[in-house]
């Protein structure tokens, strides 16, 4: 691990956009700009401009058709990041026992903003901990089972792509999953994939609308919500993806009555 | 007041900017009246799914309607005329849609033909008992600087519900005509014909203007957009921001793209910082909020609470945790028991008349290949394709019912947690239940499945449901190989084996073929309603008519040609009159010579053994008639392929002969028994028997046949799985062509399947071989 040292000779979403691009080229072959937007789940401006700034520091190539190249440095670049974003998930897992999906997420940010330094203390700490006598490993072992009782909550991180980042205030945010039927609640924000959440702006999903989980579908899965005097179904999939305003009350006011038996 | 807009929301606007969200300058193009107006004015209707768009289109034309495509893709359009005081209009249904995005097929199509066909009046269908969510598509069609006509229909709900509208005031502020109708009982729909032929040549178009910083930046990147794109600049621009794929996309060849991008980040940035939320978001909050705004101000008198909301009180029961599943079952069975058992009657009568005409040209006309073609090809032909529709007329007499009512989107609420395991959407059940009695109505009734991929996957898997033909061969084989008391649990391992076969194949499909995000499952479920008999009368005719013009076509010619596959080239002379003539064995034993003949070869032990069981019965002139069909098939060109093609069926365990009658099963599936009968050369009364599957002496004959031709049981078992999963049927093949909109798809579908019946039944045969050799 001693590439460490190069963090921070482009800014964190050019990092993103390596990876993004070097994972692309893994996949497929090779990367093209409408498949960036999409994966990353920004527009096609924000690509290009993405674009043209790593270019200008030599790491990535434009070839015909919107199809981008990584340079030597880019790729070398890239897989710094990525295996750094992997160790840093790996501890949080292995050692802290935090819930995959979970260590996903915290290690789409530490990888950007951790300094070299404290990297390469946790990489240390990592080997010596894991290679050591038997006497901290069996703390260890107390540590994590005391963890593993603890319940996760859910919390999908779309890999590395970082999709799901957002503010602190929202880390905790009830969803409309949450809602037991006959329930209201606010629209806050929307955390979905570019084309389910401009689904969701058109059925009238947006910021500050009220609305009522009205029934689970019977086995489980779909869910209808009443908003804007009409009902709509959605699996859960994407209803998690609608956060709620977190101080809303719930409004026994609401014009429906729901059936929960 | 809207009861969905919480206080708060009202409170957020109004802090964003002052003003409405959205202005709107123009007039009323009632009073600018064009003097000359074209002899055929071109009419757009569009509007949300469910706000009874087709049935005001279908009261508006009357009847004279004409189905196509549009170009290049499977979404149908809809076409009418009729003559109006002098002019023809011309009106096109379009798509139901919510909006205009990039990301449904519906709403590209519906876009374009706004854009490219340049309707001169776009009728907007709204319905009135929801009219926020469907102002939001009016705003957009505003935005395309339409010459617009709004129509608010289902005015009877609202009436009903105790509301009243201010129409002029909603005609004010949109800038354009509204006309209040009741499409179900053609209420306003004079009034709307007028009001479209004075709307139409009308230049003074309403603009939309968004204040605030949204519309700042859309001012700022008209100038760069101008002349670049077919869409009008103001609406181009706010795609743009919307990040709308294929407005990007039209503009990439231009040598500027690159600084547009560049520019339409910067829009975006500046608008994220201005309100804290994405371009997407501040564009849909502007239109709801002036959709929510709207139906404030015209609002004269709201709902009365006191009204019982008939469609609540219908959904706690049918989507109840407990009722909905049994309730469901009935409606299935109910849908089931109409198509198959009301349409069975219908198809015997087809049957007998059909016989009756054959009967006719028999008599009428030599024995020629001519009369042959008539018969066995052309009116056989033609019965293959209208045997199946009385199951289509009924089938969708129950769909259109299903759909009209509103119960359909239920079915898909309640069944999706089972489809989407299969990457599939909750309306591929209906299809896939369907496929249990007939692959092809089945594939018609895809239709309601509307993201493509998720079609295309529910049409490849869906021969996989074994269908009602599949039945006579099963009944043939399974007694002819296995103790009674296993009857019952190898069919019904053989159906449960074809639904997690169909299983497997979807998610195999969702993740090759047709990988890709599922299409968001964000689906409305609409009020419940009483459908009109009109309606479904249409429905059903439309569905009809289009599989005999569509599929009828590909199912007669495929008729012919395996009519021809099987009668050339011609047998000359028959080997059994040869022998006839000869005198020398008037018997069964006959029947073993010719076979052995035939076999070249290979001993004729089995045969032998059936002739000396019954030594002392001559043969009727039915039999030897039919070893000179044998002979004939043996001559013909199936038969050639049939043994050309034994060397691909041995790892399963067929020889040539049931290869050969599965060559004719291609026509229908249940033709594999009465082609097995003339290969193992057995009379007339003999096969009649075994096709009626009945049970009586001479119907058990075949089966004793079969299990001396074939002794190992291991045999039964691939014939049965071939049966089931490989060569889906001609019609099933050409219906999938026409539905899938290329032909490339039946092919596909035929040769998948094959390949996966061949490798699944080799499999079983080898193993089972290997395991008995033990």
């Amino acid at each position: 691990m001693a590439e460490v040292n190069k963090v921070g000779v482009i800014s964190e979403s050019l990092e993103d956009y390596l990876e993004t691009i070097y994972l692309l080229i893994q996949k497929q072959r090779f990367a093209r700009m409408k498949d960036i937007a999409d994966d990353r789940n920004v527009s096609m401006a924000s690509v290009n401009s993405a674009m043209k700034r790593l270019a200008k520091e030599g790491l990535v190539e434009h070839a015909s058709r919107g199809i981008v190249l990584l340079t030597n440095e880019g790729e070398n670049l890239a897989r710094m990041v990525l295996r750094r974003h992997e160790f840093v998930r790996d501890f949080l897992v292995s050692v802290l026992r935090v819930p995959e999906a979970i260590a996903e997420k915290d290690a789409c940010s530490f990888e950007h903003f951790m300094s070299p330094e404290t990297f390469h203390r946790m990489v240390t700490f990592f080997e010596f901990i894991t290679t050591c006598g038997m006497d901290i490993q069996t703390h260890f072992d107390d540590y994590r089972k005391h963890y593993d009782n603890l319940e996760a909550r859910d919390n999908p991180c779309n890999h590395m792509h970082c999709r799901n980042r957002f503010g602190a205030h929202w880390a905790h945010a009830r969803r409309l999953t949450d809602l037991k039927p006959g329930e209201s609640g606010i629209v806050g924000r929307i955390r979905a994939s570019h084309r389910i959440r401009q689904r969701l702006i058109d059925m009238g999903v947006l910021p500050h609308v009220e609305v009522t989980l009205l029934r689970v579908a019977p086995l489980g899965d779909p869910i209808e919500i009443k908003l804007r005097g009409y009902n709509l179904s959605l699996r859960k999939d994407e209803a998690s993806a609608i956060l709620l305003h977190d101080d809303t009350p719930e409004s026994p006011e609401t014009d429906t009555e729901s059936a929960h038996e | 007041m809207n009861p969905s807009l919480s206080p708060e929301t009202n409170n957020h606007r109004t802090e964003a900017n002052p003003d409405l969200p959205l202005e709107s300058v123009g007039i009323a193009p009632s009073t600018a009246v064009a003097s000359a107006k074209p002899a055929v004015i071109r009419i757009a209707l569009a509007g949300n799914p469910n706000s009874g768009k087709s049935s005001l289109f279908n009261k508006l034309i009357g009847g004279n309607q004409h189905v196509g495509n549009y170009p290049g893709v499977t979404v149908e359009k809809y076409q009418g005329c009729i003559r109006y005081h002098g002019s023809v209009l011309e009106f096109t249904d379009l798509p139901g849609i919510y909006s205009l995005t990039s990301y449904s097929q519906e709403e590209i199509v519906a876009r374009r033909f706004l854009i490219h066909d340049r309707p001169d009046v776009i009728v907007n269908v709204i319905d009135a008992s929801n009219l926020e969510r469907n102002l939001y598509l009016t705003v957009q069609l505003l935005e395309m600087g339409l010459n617009l006509v709004v129509v608010l229909n289902m005015m009877d709900e609202v009436r009903k519900k105790g509301m009243v509208f201010d129409t002029d005031m909603l005609s004010r502020r949109l800038g354009c005509p509204v006309v209040e109708t009741v499409a179900s009982h053609g209420e306003g729909i004079h009034r709307l014909k007028q009001v479209v032929v004075e709307a139409c040549g009308n230049t003074d178009l309403p603009r939309v203007n968004y204040t605030g910083v949204l519309g700042e930046e859309v001012a700022r990147l008209v100038p760069l957009i101008q002349g670049k794109t077919p869409y009008p600049p103001g609406f181009a621009a706010v795609k743009l921001l919307e990040d709308d794929r294929e407005v990007a996309e039209e503009m990439h060849s231009d040598p500027l793209f690159a600084r547009l991008c560049d520019e339409v980040a910067v829009s975006m940035q500046r608008i994220e910082k201005e309100s804290g939320t994405g371009s997407a978001i501040v564009l849909g909050d502007k239109r709801y909020g002036f959709a929510s705004g709207l139906v404030r101000e015209i609002t004269i008198r709201d709902k009365e609470e006191t009204v019982r909301n008939m469609t609540e009180t219908i959904d706690t029961i049918v989507t109840h945790r407990l009722l909905s599943l049994p309730f469901f079952a009935l409606t299935m069975y109910l849908t089931f028991w109409i198509t198959f058992t009301l349409g069975t009657p219908p198809m015997e009568w087809i049957d007998s008349g059909l016989a009756l005409v054959s009967q006719f040209v028999l008599n009428a006309l030599p024995d020629t290949w001519l009369r042959s073609l008539l018969v066995d090809g052309i009116i056989a032909g033609v019965g293959g394709v209208i045997v199946f529709l009385p199951n289509i007329v009924l089938l969708f007499m129950c769909i259109a019912f299903l759909e009209d009512t509103g119960y359909m989107a239920r079915i898909a609420f309640i069944m999706d947690r089972v489809m989407h395991h299969m990457g599939l959407h909750g309306r591929s059940f209906i299809p896939l239940m369907i496929g249990f009695g007939c692959t092809v109505p089945a594939i018609m009734a895809t239709r309601t499945i509307r993201d493509r991929r998720g079609r295309l996957t529910t049409m490849m898997i869906l021969p996989l449901m074994s269908c009602g033909a599949r039945l006579p061969i099963y009944l043939m084989i399974i007694p002819a190989f296995f103790p009674k008391n296993w009857h019952a649990p190898i069919l019904w391992s053989i159906y449960l084996l074809g639904v997690a076969l169909a299983f497997f194949v979807a998610i195999f499909l969702r993740k090759t073929l047709f990988r890709g995000e599922n299409e968001p499952f964000v689906m409305e479920l609409p009020p419940y309603r009483m459908p009109t008999v009109n309606m479904v009368l249409r429905h059903m005719w439309d569905r009809s008519w289009m599989y005999l013009r569509k599929a009828g076509t590909i199912i007669l010619g495929f008729s012919i040609l395996l009519w021809f596959l099987l009668n050339f080239p011609q047998k000359k002379t028959y080997d059994v009159d040869t022998l006839v003539a000869q005198g020398t064995h008037p018997d069964l034993r006959l029947q073993a010579r010719v076979l052995s003949l035939i076999n070249a070869g290979q001993p004729a032990a089995s045969q032998s053994a059936v002739a000396s069981d019954e030594p002392s019965r001559n043969l009727t002139d039915g039999q030897i008639e039919n070893i000179r069909r044998l002979e004939q098939l043996n001559h013909s060109i199936t038969g050639r392929i049939g043994h050309v093609i034994e060397p691909l069926v041995r790892p399963m365990g067929f020889d040539w002969k049931i290869g050969t009658a599965f060559l004719g099963a291609f026509a229908a599936k249940e033709l594999f028994v009465s082609q097995m009968g003339i290969i193992l050369a057995l009379g007339n009364n003999d096969i009649d028997a075994i096709t009626s599957a009945d049970s009586t002496p001479s119907g058990t004959l075949l089966r004793i046949i079969l299990q001396r031709n074939y002794p190992n049981p291991l045999i039964g078992i691939c014939i049965i799985l071939f049966a089931l999963i490989a060569t889906p049927c001609m019609a099933t093949v050409a219906i999938t062509a026409r539905e899938a909109g290329h032909w490339i798809w039946g092919v596909l579908q035929w040769s998948g399947l094959t390949v996966l019946g061949w490798l699944v039944t080799t499999i079983v045969y080898q193993i089972g071989t290997f395991i008995q050799s033990l």
